[in-house]
């Protein structure tokens, strides 16, 4: 209001101003530099800048063989200057004819989550913050709500009136997550493993939020893993450390899978509860449990088409 | 060209010219904005892990802060309507003002959704022909084409009249109107996108509902029209610039409808949640009544129901043909909905997991800083769009303004005065 | 009405200031604690079965040969026997006699529906005898652990039943869970009910 009685004539030139004025002005200037860079300061701890070539890099799918062969070496290279283990990363491509499904043994699980640490330990995953694919849920006898499951029960296994039905990444043939992707850093292999691209992944999330299942995982920090512990049998879109900012999930240890080994949790199940083969062949125990057992999926009402069964045994 | 360097020089000198009442306020939002930059420095050092967010509840204040501002973007096409379809001379004046608003706040927006990803150096990723851009199929690279092309249309409408202003030209209707009434279709859009985001989750029950969309219109039509409100008293109290009663009077009704949409398609949801009463219902529960002992958003969704109930009374009440009490209804209606959309719809969708599980969140300081610092730097940049659309739309920063003082100005080519 | 107040741009500038050295020394929010990795308890992620399996039959380390020549087929219970086999105690459902696995002439071996001797290397041919449709599921796959290979076509190993299944007293001893998940990645418990 005040303003509108003064004439409006227009901005005042620096020459023409009083010299205190001039000089609060750059006074001002002057503080409002220093604040910023203060205010940027943090930045001088950074430790993981990407170099141009990582930031340049294109996605799995554009990268020629010498592209990856450089990748890779790039990943040993680093992983070696960090725990002093040189690794061997490899990048086994899909078997043709092969299509992966898992089957899981609710009458058997004991719920004793040797499959969780043995995955954590296959797969180099952080202990600090803790990163598992594997989640077992201690259910209510009678009961499939998962609202009323209790995930960290502790001491002796399996408790009366329970069941366990551990849950990971059910690889599903309609996934949300790879809908979701905005940048197709996620997508299904031929062999049906869902993969994540972590050099690609922008970190946004939303493939966590459309994961039906709590599959996902995401590098909120940088993942801590004991040098002493680091399993030097990597694969490129499975096991190699991962960076911080980016998602991850259960990969079915592709880099065991596709050379005709089983997964980590498979081997170390104690009661055999963990099944895992080529849908394809007719000999295998997955196609002959899917065939002949009561099988069921999980939330199959949401139309994911998992390939994870979970079945009863007899 | 040499009109258009004028331009920005005499703009620039605009920007550095003010009263003591606009320095601290410039140094005030500044000084937020550094220390949300501060924050953001430690974020990017350290990783998402200064936030809040988890596994379990993987978006927060940020998302939240966001989905809240796309809505008051899209909330400027509501001045655009009346005024270039049905050619409405009351709130003429102001669309300038509302559509300079909506480009302020798509920054805003941008910004939030930098800030969440973790790992904002592969930006690039999401650039359609560079990058691997996953259109059609995902939700966020629609969100993506939509926000970024409505900051242009926008950014190009205010910048195409204002120019024209400044060059004292009638602007050419083929040159805006296939804009503008582009930006009506956008407006809805940018809305609607950001809804589905959510909408198309089966995972996640308390989304996956198709009332999320109108929801999210209604209650963008409440809080952005009622921002405007608050705005243009501000604009008229320390600028020159005459805003009529009438076009605040104009804006009013639509909070007003938009109000009584957004409570009825609240008490739809409301009830279609608890009436039903299946095991979905467990979101709205945990919101609502609390979960399983944990009830760490009971508090927050009361208050944004008491808020939004009683901007509703204000508003359908004749006391708010004052002003004193229309500007109460919609700082009322703004907190209320702040709250529902933020974190009232981002949060609960993540509690309990799709396992069953409950864990809540809470932001941290880190992230308030932040959240915090984008606000000031939007309030900012709408301030000094501000001061120079003002000056232009008055009538007094022109290519050739009416007093001598500034013929003077034109002829010796300088862009400020040589005496007080 | 607004003449400008004398304290204003100081004001502008000392703020400004203040901000920076709060910014700088980090007063506003410091650097995040370091994190330890530390080892996991080997315990569990071990493969070991639950049961280690003996190479061959024996008491005390005495072969069965040692004192059964095997010249006569056993009579009785051999529980009631002295100090050699009282220690046993059977509950293996309603297979409450000793003699109905064991080889009454080759202590050492197992006995077959027909009195044919089962060696230790082949027992699940003996647990088969009546638990046949576990041990059709356990030849094709789906009983038990299986190592080796997915492929059908590659060798894989079975484990055998007796790696897991006590066979005097099958009734599985409940297992020590290994430790809950924490939340990823804040750390500790939270969510748990029930």
């Amino acid at each position: 209001m005040a303003d509108e009685d003064k004439p409006d004539t227009g901005p005042t030139c620096p020459e023409q101003m009083s010299a205190t004025r001039r000089g609060f002005l750059g006074a001002m200037a002057v503080s409002a530099v220093a604040a910023t860079a203060a205010a940027l300061a943090p930045l001088k701890d950074i430790d993981d800048l990407p170099t141009l070539e990582e930031f340049l890099r294109q996605h799995y799918h554009e990268l020629t063989p010498a592209d990856k062969e450089r990748l890779l070496e790039r990943i040993k290279n680093q992983v070696e200057k960090e725990y002093g283990v040189r690794p061997n990363v490899t990048d086994p491509p899909p078997i043709p004819g092969v299509e992966f499904a898992y089957a899981l043994n609710i009458g058997r699980c004991i719920g004793c989550r040797k499959c969780v640490y043995a995955c954590m330990k296959e797969n180099n995953h952080s202990r600090d913050p803790q990163m598992q694919y594997i989640r077992v849920l201690q259910m209510k006898k009678g009961s499939i709500d998962v609202e009323t499951s209790d995930h960290n029960y502790e001491g002796e296994v399996p408790k009366d009136g329970f069941y366990y039905m551990p849950v990971a990444c059910h690889q599903c043939r309609k996934a949300p997550c790879v809908k979701a992707c905005p940048v197709k850093a996620t997508w299904q292999e031929p062999d049906g493993i869902v993969v994540v691209d972590y050099n690609w992944c922008i970190g946004c999330r939303y493939c966590m939020a459309a994961c039906p299942y709590f599959a996902r995982r995401f590098n909120f920090e940088k993942p801590q893993i004991p040098k002493e512990e680091l399993n030097p049998e990597m694969g490129l879109l499975s096991n190699r450390p991962r960076p911080k900012g980016v998602v991850e999930k259960c990969h079915w240890c592709l880099h065991r899978t596709r050379k005709g080994q089983y997964p980590a949790c498979v081997e170390a199940c104690p009661t055999g509860s963990r099944k895992f083969g080529n849908l394809l062949d007719p000999n295998s125990e997955i196609a002959q449990i899917i065939k002949t057992k009561r099988v069921y999926v999980l939330k199959e009402e949401v139309g994911t088409l998992p390939r994870f069964y979970y079945y009863f045994n007899v | 060209m040499s009109d258009l360097i004028g331009f920005v020089r005499r703009s620039a000198a605009e920007l550095l010219d003010g009263d003591w009442r606009y320095v601290l306020w410039l140094s005030f939002l500044f000084a937020v904005s550094l220390v949300g930059l501060n924050a953001y420095c430690r974020q990017l050092v350290h990783g998402l892990t200064v936030t809040g967010m988890t596994d379990q509840v993987s978006w927060g204040l940020y998302i939240a802060n966001f989905t809240f501002l796309v809505g008051m973007a899209a909330a400027a096409v509501m001045l655009v309507i009346p005024v270039y379809v049905y050619e409405d001379e009351v709130l003429h004046d102001v669309v300038i003002l509302g559509e300079l608003l909506a480009v302020a706040v798509i920054v805003m927006c941008l910004l939030f959704v930098t800030v969440d990803l973790g790992r904002p150096d592969r930006f690039w990723h999401m650039i359609p022909g560079i990058g691997k851009f996953n259109w059609p199929i995902s939700m966020l690279s629609w969100d993506v084409i939509v926000l970024n092309g409505y900051l242009a249309l926008n950014a190009y409408i205010c910048g195409y009249l204002i120019y024209m202003a400044y060059l004292g030209q009638k602007p050419k209707k083929l040159w805006y109107l296939p804009a503008v009434f582009l930006a009506i279709f956008w407006a809805i859009s940018i809305h609607t996108v950001t809804a589905f985001l959510y909408v198309g989750l089966g995972g996640r029950p308390f989304w996956n509902s198709a009332i999320v969309a109108p929801r999210f219109l209604a209650s963008a039509f409440t809080a952005g029209p009622g921002f405007l409100i608050l705005s243009l008293q501000i604009i008229r109290r320390v600028s020159p610039y005459k805003i009529s009663d009438k076009a605040l009077f104009m804006l009013r009704s639509i909070v007003q409808v938009s109000m009584v949409i957004n409570v009825f398609l609240l008490f739809c949801e409301l009830f279609k949640e608890f009436y039903t009463d299946s095991a979905h219902v467990a979101s709205a529960k945990y919101l609502f009544f609390g979960l399983h002992g944990h009830h760490g958003l009971v508090p927050w969704i009361w208050t944004a129901m008491g808020l939004d109930a009683a901007a509703l009374v204000l508003l359908m009440l004749p006391l708010s043909r004052s002003l004193k009490y229309l500007d109460l209804a919609c700082l009322l209606a703004i907190a209320g909905i702040w709250i529902e959309k933020g974190m009232g719809l981002v949060i609960p969708a993540f509690i309990p997991t799709q396992l069953g599980e409950i864990v809540e969140y809470s932001p941290t300081r880190t992230e308030w800083f932040i959240t915090w610092g984008i606000w000031a730097f939007g309030i900012l940049l709408y301030t000094l769009l501000l001061k120079v659309a003002i000056p232009v739309l008055t009538g007094r920063l022109r290519r050739s303004s009416g007093s001598a003082a500034a013929e003077t100005l034109q002829e010796s080519g300088v862009a400020c005065r040589s005496s007080h | 009405m607004t003449d400008e107040p004398g304290w204003a741009r100081p004001a502008v500038v000392v703020g400004l200031a203040l901000l920076a050295v709060g910014l700088w020394t980090g007063a506003l929010g410091g650097p995040a604690e370091k994190r330890d990795a530390a080892p996991l308890d080997p315990k569990s992620y071990s493969t070991d079965t639950v049961r280690k399996v003996r190479k061959s039959m024996t008491f005390d380390g005495a072969p069965c040969q040692s004192c059964h020549e095997g010249k006569e087929a056993l009579q009785g219970d051999p529980r009631e026997k002295g100090i050699f086999h009282e220690a046993i105690k059977l509950q293996h459902g309603r297979n409450q006699h000793c003699f109905n696995c064991h080889h009454r002439l080759q202590p050492a071996d197992f006995s077959n529906f027909d009195g044919a001797p089962i060696k230790l290397a082949d027992v699940q041919l003996l647990c088969a005898r009546c638990h046949g449709t576990t041990y059709r599921d356990w030849q094709q796959g789906s009983h038990g652990r299986r190592t080796g290979s997915w492929d059908s076509a590659k060798a894989s190993k079975n484990t055998v039943c007796i790696a897991c299944h006590e066979p005097h007293w099958p009734v599985f001893k409940p297992l020590q869970a290994a430790p809950p998940p924490q939340v990823n990645p804040h750390g500790g418990e939270q969510g748990g009910h029930h």
